[in-house]
């Protein structure tokens, strides 16, 4: 791997991860940039939303766009936004009228916890299920389970979450149908992890277990590949174990791409979960963005850009440091910033 | 080429696959010539089962329209917005990865850049967005999908190609004189391909997907029949009639499946180059 | 006092739909907390500030009105308010508080609340107040017990008591007065009279309430306490009643296709009562300055091209009738059946159609049009789809646009950039509240659920405005059976359908129901089994 002695701050890695620290502001001035575009090209402000819902006359409407701010023009907003910004204020939601900070500090842990939890889940299945597929190509394992893979792969989220929701929650009683707790249980400690945990087990297997066909094929397409590639032929005339070849020679090889796709799914810790936040009632970021476009709440939507940004440009950081680790033929100079 | 295509015949389920594609890319084409029921139609008897009225076989929604006229007339709008979204994806992020490893230095640090700028947009909110400000129509669901959807190509490419620059045979034709320009295209490129052709299944099945999931929330084109649309409404019936939302699931699942396997059988096909020393 | 109502109540006509009666020969059993879903949470929860159903169905049990809507006559029942008059000029109108009430922090409730909200909240703010309200002056409170609202014109009695149920909220004083109403925490704290005491938020998941031991109406409320989970997606909320994990879902909170199927399992009940006193109507709203429909003849021709029983069979499953008019039928006190219809009849359109100078094309097609059904209920999104088939069989092309929330909004009511749209307005038990707006000219735009058309006649205008200070109950609904036939002759839009909502419960809850206004109103009266 890396030569032995030498010291990560001075290394290649570190230089990486300065340089991402550099960029990531741009990074995020064009992703805001981007989603306030968006929104203002959207037909209908927050007021609009707004009073869809309830009705009223034309001074309410106007003193509504008064103290909402939407009555200035759309390059003061994005400006007043930006300088609040760089004193840390993230500013103040329409919709749920608090400070986005609030709401999305709320429900950032439970978005983590469920997406988390997925890609946990549906990483270590799918890879290791993928391993299995993989150790033996087009062996009677292998065809199950890419058939399994396939099959899961094709199923809408929402229709496999509603279907398991149907037969766990509704016929067989055993988990909790919606939600993230019992409420006024009153639990705390061990007892809330606890009821949380058991709250998430349908949303997170719903959503793990479409990732995990992902991940199972990407292992297995990767490792059929590494047992073509030379590293591994010479490997094998080498004599290998069998075992030893396939966990460290071929599987090995075979994480790249895997590990690409993790970088990949970082940003569907936010989005992707929407619709499964919706049929478990999980109060998520997710769902949480999806109705922040619908009310053209532009300060939560820019919020929660912000902290998915965030999240994405770490875990591509971490992702590009594994490169390294894995695949010794990378170098972390001048190919990849 | 030929070699190309004798390989991928080899694999039969991907010869399956491809065939199945083919006959339902067919049969949505001819949709009007193979069963003429208009599938806007309401009045009709609703909630038929299937293979209850011959006039209906496969059953009618709730507001009467005919499920068969339904899928087929879906299958045009979900297997063209798929597969453009798809195809408009993986060029887009093929070019963006090629220049980007290639080019390395600034271009490449600039390149990446953008890419994590859309990356970090969850790409179905900005398919959301996309669709909230420019209609629902087809040709926006496509561009909605292809905007977030061409950087998953885009790393893929780059990474393949940062992998493979140091290797030895492509040191070798650099050595022997070939321009950088022919390294690229006949050397890289055909060894970073696989990755994304497989990739570019996936791409497929998500943007079949993703139309469900927005046609769920309602954003669909309300003047054509998708499948996301059905499996929507009769979401609200699943327990008491399933078949409104099991007959689209089942379409969409053939679909993908079938994409899946002609993706891993084009994979396989091209893979033997990469071993070549 | 109150006046006389007589109450129109039309059987279940549905075959599932279990009954229940207004009396029960059992005692209610006190204690247990009602779990109810929930899918919205309103930024500003004050029912004194925000007039609408979202807002009441959580607010009305902490929060109270003068007065409430009832079953029968006299059609009111006292809350804050014992008794009220309407002077003979109508420039002033007495209300008659309860004694010995306090609001959940101790405090009393006096006629000055009342004078403070009126004049500072429902005038100032509230979105149906600043309009209703526009012409009160004062409010004199000559003692803690009478509360007097005095207006610059003459305002009818009947329709300032048909208001209190809806436009009335009483908050405390001594919390708002000297802040900014609208930026006051107390519009999600809040603070009232009402049988339950506000709890807790937790915003995405649930809100809490707990009986309040000092209610006036002890020893009611029976319930511990309500829990209003948060639940927006209609399939939970389905799944969920069958699991047990949720006792009730109202406004038809279960998909309508579901209901079948729930009501026929052990232990759940559909119920079609208690929506009458919100009855919501299906409209096909028409964009005047579009050349063709202008014409009334081809607006007549759309609404012969309508099946308003297909529109009840197939969308509502049942659960809806053929509207007559802007006025539902349950309001029989204004409500005429005297007045020009538009039976189901494709030929005659076609005639109309031919009349106007609209031939069909060679292609079959007389003119083309945009059609922007409101995206928020599934059945107006389904009137969408079934429209555009009816009108396609009379040789009218329409496409749909199908826009989120906002974007309809500002379509429709602001930038007028529709042909035809699909809307649901709803009646507030005086067509002065929330009706006649939708035929009144002259209405800026960005108003929304008012006559955004391009139509005025000032016949109508006249009798909008008569009818709103007619202090005469007699003269008053003469007058709106005028405007109903000259709204049904000009047609300015189409009412289709009027509907009103199901609730879905366990059968262990009972008071429910059990008037008007129920899912919307206190549930003083509702209780479990144990």
């Amino acid at each position: 791997m890396s030569p032995p002695g030498r010291s990560f701050v001075r290394g290649p890695a570190w230089l990486l991860v300065r340089r991402r620290l550099v960029q990531a502001p741009l990074v995020l001035l064009f992703v805001l940039v981007g989603g306030f575009l968006l929104l203002e090209a959207a037909p209908g402000d927050a007021v609009d939303a707004y009073v869809a819902s309830l009705g009223g006359d034309a001074g309410l409407v106007h003193e509504l766009r008064e103290r909402w701010g939407l009555d200035r023009s759309p390059a003061t907003r994005f400006i007043l936004y930006l300088a609040g910004l760089a004193t840390g204020d993230l500013g103040r939601s329409v919709a749920f009228d608090r400070p986005v900070l609030a709401v999305i500090a709320e429900r950032l842990p439970v978005t983590l916890a469920l997406a988390g939890g997925a890609t946990t889940f549906a990483f270590a299945l799918g890879t290791g299920l993928g391993i299995l597929a993989g150790a033996r190509p087009r062996g009677p394992l292998d065809r199950l389970l890419s058939a399994a893979a396939l099959v899961l792969n094709a199923t809408p989220s929402f229709w496999l979450g509603l279907l398991l929701a149907l037969l766990f929650a509704v016929h067989l009683r055993w988990l909790p149908l919606a939600g993230i707790e019992t409420i006024g249980a009153g639990y705390t400690g061990a007892a809330r992890l606890f009821d949380v945990a058991r709250h998430l087990v349908l949303p997170v297997s719903t959503l793990g277990l479409v990732y995990a066909a992902l991940y199972l094929r990407l292992m297995r397409a990767g490792m059929v590949e590494a047992w073509r590639s030379d590293f591994v032929r010479a490997a094998r005339a080498k004599g290998i174990s069998r075992r030893r070849l396939v966990l460290r020679h071929v599987a090995r090889n075979a994480l790249l791409p895997v590990v690409t796709m993790l970088g990949l799914q970082s940003a569907t810790l936010v989005g992707g979960s929407v619709v499964v936040e919706s049929v478990f009632a999980v109060p998520g970021l997710g769902r949480l963005a999806a109705e922040a476009v619908t009310q053209r709440d532009f300060p939560l939507l820019l919020g929660i850009l912000i902290v998915s940004a965030l999240l994405v440009l770490l875990v591509n950081l971490l992702v590009d440091l594994l490169y390294a680790r894995i695949d010794p033929r990378v170098e972390l100079g001048a190919r990849a910033p | 080429m030929t070699d190309l295509l004798a390989r991928f015949a080899r694999d039969r389920a991907a010869l399956l696959a491809a065939g199945v594609l083919a006959g339902l890319a067919l049969a949505a084409a001819s949709a009007p010539l193979l069963w003429p029921l208009d599938p806007e139609a309401v009045g009709g008897p609703p909630l038929l089962r299937p293979l209850g009225d011959p006039a209906h076989p496969l059953g009618t929604d709730r507001l009467g329209r005919d499920v068969l006229a339904r899928l087929l007339h879906g299958a045009r709008l979900s297997l063209t917005v798929a597969f453009a979204a798809a195809f408009a994806a993986s060029v887009l992020g093929s070019a963006v990865g090629l220049a980007a490893g290639l080019a390395g230095g600034r271009l490449d640090e600039l390149l990446m850049r953008v890419t994590d700028a859309f990356q970090t947009v969850p790409g179905f909110l900005l398919a959301l967005a996309f669709v909230s400000v420019l209609g629902p129509e087809a040709r926006s669901v496509v561009l909605a999908i292809a905007a977030s959807a061409w950087t998953g190509p885009a790393r893929l490419v780059r990474a393949e190609i940062a992998s493979l620059a140091g290797r030895d045979f492509v040191l070798a034709a650099v050595v022997a004189g070939l321009p950088r320009r022919e390294v690229a295209l006949r050397v890289l490129l055909p060894n970073a391909l696989p990755p994304v052709v497989a990739y570019a299944a996936t791409s497929v099945a998500s943007a079949v997907l993703i139309e469900a999931a927005l046609s769920f929330l309602g954003l669909a084109d309300p003047n054509r029949a998708s499948w996301g649309a059905m499996i929507a409404e009769g979401r609200a019936v699943l327990v008491s009639e399933p078949w409104l939302s099991i007959l689209p699931g089942l379409a969409l699942l053939l679909t993908v499946l079938a994409v899946n396997l002609v993706g891993e059988g084009l994979n396989e096909a091209l893979a033997p180059r990469r071993a070549r020393p | 006092m109150p006046l006389s109502r007589r109450h129109l109540l039309a059987a279940a006509t549905s075959p599932f739909v279990v009954p229940t009666a207004p009396v029960l020969a059992r005692e209610p059993h006190r204690g247990g907390v009602l779990v109810v879903a929930a899918d919205t949470e309103p930024r500003n929860l004050n029912p004194a500030l925000v007039a609408s159903n979202g807002v009441f169905y959580v607010a009305s049990k902490v929060i109270e009105p003068l007065a409430e809507m009832a079953y029968g006559e006299p059609g009111f029942t006292p809350r804050l308010a014992l008794g009220w008059q309407g002077s003979a000029d109508g420039k002033s109108f007495t209300l008659r508080l309860r004694e010995g009430v306090r609001f959940h922090d101790g405090r009393p409730f006096t006629s000055a609340d009342v004078a403070y909200c009126a004049l500072e909240l429902w005038k100032k703010h509230q979105n149906l107040g600043r309009v209703f309200f526009v012409d009160l002056e004062a409010v004199d409170t000559p003692d803690p017990r009478t509360a007097v609202l005095r207006f610059a014109a003459p305002m009818p009695a009947q329709l300032i008591e048909n208001a209190l149920p809806a436009l009335t909220a009483v908050v405390p004083r001594h919390l708002f007065e000297g802040t900014d109403p609208l930026a006051n925490p107390h519009n999600q704290k809040l603070v009232g009279t009402g049988p339950f005491r506000f709890v807790e938020h937790r915003p995405g998941q649930y809100y809490r309430l707990e009986r309040n031991p000092d209610y006036w109406d002890a020893p009611k409320p029976h319930l511990d306490g309500i829990v209003y989970r948060v639940l927006p997606d209609r399939g939970a909320i389905a799944a969920a009643l069958e699991a047990g994990e949720v006792h009730l879902a109202a406004f038809s909170a279960v998909p309508l296709a579901d209901m079948q199927r729930l009501a026929k399992l052990p232990g759940i009940a559909v119920i079609d009562r208690g929506y009458e006193g919100i009855t919501y109507l299906v409209t096909v709203e028409i964009n005047h300055r579009r050349k063709e429909l202008a014409d009334v003849r081809v607006r007549r021709a759309i609404a012969h091209a309508i099946d308003p029983n297909f529109v009840v069979e197939r969308i509502f499953l049942g659960h809806a009738k053929p509207a007559i008019g802007p006025i539902p039928r349950f309001d029989a006190r204004f409500h005429t059946a005297d007045q020009p219809t538009y039976p189901y009849d494709p030929k005659r359109a076609e005639a109309l159609l031919d009349e106007a100078g609209l031939p069909r094309g060679p292609n079959g097609v007389r003119f083309s049009v945009e059609l922007l059904p409101a995206p928020w209920f599934e059945q107006t999104r389904q009137m969408g789809d079934y429209l555009r088939q009816a009108l396609k069989a009379v040789g009218i092309e329409a496409k749909l646009v199908v826009k989120d929330p906002a974007g309809h909004q500002k379509a429709v009511y602001t930038d007028h950039a529709f042909d035809l749209a699909i809307g649901s307005p709803v009646y507030r038990n005086d067509p002065a509240i929330s009706t006649t707006i939708l035929y009144q000219g002259g209405l800026p735009p960005g108003v929304p659920f008012s006559n955004q058309y391009g139509w005025a006649d000032p016949a109508m205008d006249e009798l909008i405005a008569r009818a709103a200070r007619t202090l005469d109950p007699a003269e008053r609904a003469e007058l709106y059976r005028r405007f109903q036939r000259l709204a049904a002759e000009q047609l300015p839009l189409i009412p289709v359908v009027e509907f009103t909502f199901l609730t879905v419960a366990s059968t262990r809850v009972h008071g429910v129901a059990d008037n008007p206004r129920w899912a919307v109103s206190n549930w003083a009266e509702t209780w479990l089994d144990a």
